[in-house]
């Protein structure tokens, strides 16, 4: 188990658990922080991944997890608060600034972080980080998000249907 | 694991969800991006949440002697639904196109009107208070067109097809057709 620290938390010492990455890697984390995630959350209110045992995430590489437990840690005191009625605006600023900064990431990066928030089912990252794409998509044509996104040329087929939907949809690129 | 790197590499569910935050206008475009963008954002109906009314807010009722429809709603203050004009005000009334006009037919939101004593057809959304007067082609046609109707699916094309037969009372209107041909 691990050693009760002095509590700055609602019930003193802070659970802590233990992840473990596909690659083998052990992250330490308290609970209340690895439970944003909807998927860890059942396996820590039963108990899991205490002691010396960690809950094995093989579908999570160690440079994304450290990634996405960073964003954790840092909302799990407001997730705690339930939305956190009570947040100050300064506290509130602070995240902005927090998130703003957490997807100022490379596009690889961002897409691991997707698929391990799709994977987690933590809510808030998903849609930080669907947010952040959708930011890289909009205003864009199509040939544009193509490009942005590292998609291959396209076919002439695929160029021609853009082409055709372009006139059909004509009202979305003005 | 390396393919995960792409953003085609992505699970459906996931790329949903990125989708799923674009505003219509984009996700209109994204639509085109590729095949797969494409089928992720229609087997979802992601566009279609944005496109189409979500619920029935009102029903118009045309009556045979009285001067136009009236439009039976719920009353509503909210500020992301205001009230929806059932008088048609938003259509200038100048040359009189709010004088005896009825509901034809509707489809999706669009509602086709015999405006201004029947002379003039008028397509228009209640709710958006946007309107347009249809080109007149046949000035010989019977006041009241009892057999025009409208199709509109935002989902196949933004245009909406006004159907008005050029002699409704001695051509049998396509709904009967084909009708007849099953």
């Amino acid at each position: 188990m691990a050693a009760p620290e002095s509590g700055d938390g609602n019930n003193g010492a802070a659970r802590m658990v233990t992840l473990i990455s596909s690659d083998n890697t052990r992250f330490e984390v308290e609970a209340a922080a690895a439970s944003l995630s909807q998927t860890l959350q059942l396996t820590i209110l039963d108990g899991g991944g205490g002691g010396g045992d960690g809950i094995p995430l093989p579908n999570v590489d160690s440079a994304t997890l450290s990634k996405v437990l960073e964003y954790c840690i840092k909302h799990a005191p407001a997730a705690a608060n339930g939305g956190a009625p009570n947040a100050t605006a300064v506290d509130r600023a602070e995240l902005e600034r927090f998130d703003n900064e957490f997807v100022n990431i490379d596009q690889s990066v961002l897409y691991s972080l997707i698929m391990a928030a799709h994977n987690l089912e933590i809510e808030g990252l998903q849609s930080l980080v669907a947010k952040k794409v959708a930011d890289m998509i909009k205003g864009k044509s199509p040939m544009e998000i193509r490009r942005t996104l590292g998609f291959p040329d396209p076919t002439p087929e695929e160029q021609a249907e853009m082409n055709a939907h372009m006139l059909e949809y004509g009202w979305a690129y003005e | 694991m390396e393919d995960t790197k792409a953003i085609a590499a992505l699970p459906d569910d996931a790329l949903a969800g990125v989708l799923g935050v674009l505003l219509p206008q984009s996700l209109a475009v994204a639509r085109s991006v590729c095949k797969a963008w494409r089928d992720i954002i229609d087997a979802r109906a992601l566009l279609l949440a944005h496109l189409l009314p979500h619920s029935v807010r009102g029903v118009f009722v045309n009556y045979t002697d009285h001067d136009r429809p009236h439009l039976f709603s719920r009353p509503s203050s909210s500020s992301t639904f205001p009230g929806i004009d059932g008088l048609l005000s938003f259509l200038p009334n100048d040359d009189n196109r709010r004088d005896w006009w009825t509901v034809l037919d509707h489809c999706n939101g669009l509602v086709l009107c015999s405006v201004n004593w029947g002379n003039q057809l008028c397509v228009c959304n209640p709710a958006t208070q946007r309107w347009t007067i249809l080109p007149q082609h046949n000035t010989e046609l019977g006041r009241r067109r009892p057999c025009s109707y409208i199709a509109f699916d935002p989902i196949v094309s933004p245009h909406y097809v006004p159907d008005v037969p050029e002699k409704p009372k001695t051509t049998a209107p396509s709904v009967q057709r084909v009708r007849r041909s099953r």
